[in-house]
């Protein structure tokens, strides 16, 4: 550890010559806030992504008829409940009910709340409902983004539907999904199962889809092959599609990012090195003075280790921090529509905060040690040399 | 005491033209001592007091000072010795601009394990001695050319070191602040420190204390 007096002159030194530091201070802090911008964000979509991911039935299943996946019949729950090993099976109605004229459109998921559900999300959430007043007349549930966009276009206790023969079905609002697996859910609205089917046109033995689960994952594979052997026209979905596509996504978009942000960091760190490296004639002659004033190499060293070492910390959390507070608080305006495609996010986001310290403390490390290096090795290179030049 | 014997400084010794900066240079200096050394720019003045200060290493030769011999040592004990013995005035007084007199003078203690009211006092002590007390918060920027010099003076004492050095101490004062820069190294010399002085200045061909001139040409001492 330095000692008092040395510290003092380290701050003394800092406070004197801000106005030399605060260019570096700035761009530091800029990259910082860029980066762990684009981090919290895609480590908040990931969570969400593996919390919804984990949510969602292992498999689903629906009719095909010409490469076109259309309604499925509700006669199949049978058969594919005879089937050894799955469980929870659960005839869903979902489909994106689009606001016309306008071009949003809301996921619109009909479930039945008696059922046992196959979705996590959804069984907490009828755990939390009171059904008797959910059925007691036409209710919607909402997501928290539909409830913001209707509001905003002021439908605050009921919305109408237009049903297929040109009728207006109007629903009541009856509650708001709890945050959490919002990103995904976000356009979301749940109705019974008996709503849904008017509001699509299905008939009373049609479903969209039957979804289950199977608990043992070595059957995985055998049930896809019993399922197919048991109608020709089925599509089976399993949960492992939907990860491995999610992942190759954001393994690119995060690619890319990184890429940038290395080649935006190491220009920076070169810059860096540069002005140290022709550290103004001043600088080279106060460090010659300090050392003729009985200051040794690694004193000097020293000082402007902690010196970078404060801008960096500074930089660190202060870019960190405005990152924090552009994702989750004003939900990254700008940066949202480059991670996620914008047209299946038609409603305003809000991030879950969600950090992994894993990542950003290797920025942390990788930031720290190229700005002090680029420091430090010029710094190092004139503090070694003869200081004639305070002499002169 | 200061005895260097046989010393040789050679820069660029592997290039075509090797520059002898100093050749077989042999001086031996008692404590107490005011030694003047004059001669031409490029006599290998400066070059002699850096080796002194064990700012640079001779490329041959022998240097001791208080009965240690600094010639090889590495940065670690060269800078002690530095900061122990040897109290520095530049030419360009070599302050940092943005610091204030006070602050300057301190400059010299922060690599040391001392406390701040120790501290505090030395900085007092080598201002009053050096006539800048007055000046303790102004901002050196703001100093004319003779306070500078004795914000500089206060900077040297400041370690309380055996040897002063000085480097062209009046090339940038005119006469009347040359005179009390002398008057200021009169009370140093009181004292009993070893003084040791490049220039080509004649004003220290005569002096009002007791001190030797050593006359240097082309890297030899050619008159004692
Ligand atoms: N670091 C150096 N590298 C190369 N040559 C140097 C260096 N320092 C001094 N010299 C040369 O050594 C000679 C003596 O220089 P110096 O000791 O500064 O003389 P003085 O102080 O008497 O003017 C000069 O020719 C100068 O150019
Ligand atoms: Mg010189």
């Amino acid at each position: 550890m330095p000692g008092s007096a040395f510290i003092d002159f380290l701050l003394l030194t800092l406070a004197r010559e801000k106005s030399k530091h605060i260019g570096v201070v700035f761009i530091s802090t800029l990259m910082i806030f860029l980066l762990s911008s684009v981090l919290f964000l895609s480590s908040s979509i990931q969570q969400s992504l593996t919390g919804l991911l984990g949510a969602q039935p292992d498999f689903v299943v629906t009719r095909m008829q010409g490469g076109r996946a259309v309604n499925t019949p509700k006669e199949w729950i049978e058969k594919i409940a005879a089937i050894e090993g799955i469980s929870s099976i659960t005839p869903r109605i979902v489909g994106r009910y689009s606001y016309y004229p306008r071009e949003e459109s809301f996921l619109m998921v009909g479930i039945d709340l008696f059922d046992e559900q196959s979705n996590a999300h959804l069984k907490e959430l009828v755990g939390a409902t009171d059904l008797r007043s959910f059925y007691s007349g036409e209710s919607l549930i909402v997501s928290e983004g539909v409830r913001k966009f209707l509001e905003s276009h002021y439908y605050r206790d009921d919305f109408s539907f237009k049903l297929p023969d040109g009728k207006l079905k109007k629903m009541q609002l009856f509650a708001t999904l709890p945050k959490g697996g919002d990103l995904i859910a976000n356009d979301m609205v749940i109705v019974s199962m008996e709503a849904a089917r008017e509001i699509f046109g299905m008939g009373a033995d049609e479903v969209s889809d039957i979804s289950f689960n199977v608990p043992n994952d070595a059957e995985w594979d055998t049930i896809v092959t019993k399922l197919s052997l048991l109608y020709y026209d089925i599509a089976v979905t399993d949960k492992r599609d939907i990860a491995r596509a999610y992942a190759n996504l954001y393994n690119y978009k995060g690619g890319l990012f990184l890429i940038l942000y290395i080649i935006s960091l190491s220009t920076f760190m070169m810059i860096l090195y540069q002005r140290y490296s022709l550290i103004f004639s001043v600088e080279r002659r106060d460090i010659a003075v300090l050392r003729a004033m009985g200051w040794s190499i690694a004193d000097v060293l020293r000082l402007k280790f902690y010196e970078a070492f404060i801008i960096v910390l500074g930089s660190f959390l202060a870019g960190s921090l405005l990152g924090y507070i552009y994702v989750f608080w004003l939900d990254a305006p700008g940066l949202v529509g480059i991670f996620l495609d914008s047209a299946n996010i038609p409603f305003d986001i809000s991030f879950v905060p969600h950090i992994d310290l894993g990542t950003l403390g290797s920025i942390f490390l990788f930031f720290a040690v190229g700005f002090l290096a680029s420091v430090l090795i010029p710094v190092w290179r004139v503090a070694i040399t003869a200081p004639k030049e305070a002499m002169g | 005491m200061i005895e260097i014997e046989g010393l040789n400084k050679v820069y660029n010794p592997k290039s075509s033209e090797p520059l002898h900066a100093l050749r077989d240079v042999g001086l031996t200096v008692a404590g107490g001592e005011c030694v003047i050394l004059s001669g031409v720019s490029g006599s290998g003045k400066s070059t002699l007091l850096s080796i002194i200060a064990a700012l640079e290493k001779p490329t041959s030769g022998k240097v001791i000072v208080g009965g240690e011999a600094i010639a090889k040592l590495p940065d670690l004990h060269a800078s002690h010795y530095r900061s122990k013995s040897i109290g520095f005035v530049f030419q360009h007084f070599g302050l940092l601009e943005s610091l204030s007199v006070e602050e300057n003078v301190t400059a010299p203690l922060a690599n040391r394990r001392l406390g701040r009211a120790d501290i505090a006092a030395r900085v007092q002590r080598a201002m009053e001695h050096a006539s800048i007390l007055h000046k303790a918060k102004s901002p050196v920027r703001e100093l004319s050319g003779g306070e500078k010099q004795r914000c500089a003076i206060a900077r040297a004492l400041v370690n309380e070191p055996g040897i002063i050095i000085c480097d062209e101490p009046t090339a940038n004062l005119d006469t009347a602040n040359s005179r009390k820069f002398i008057e200021l190294l009169s009370s140093i010399h009181a004292e009993g420190k070893t003084i040791l002085i490049a220039t080509h200045d004649p004003i220290f061909d005569t002096l009002p204390f007791p001190h030797r001139i050593v006359r240097m040409e082309h890297g030899r001492i050619v008159e004692k």
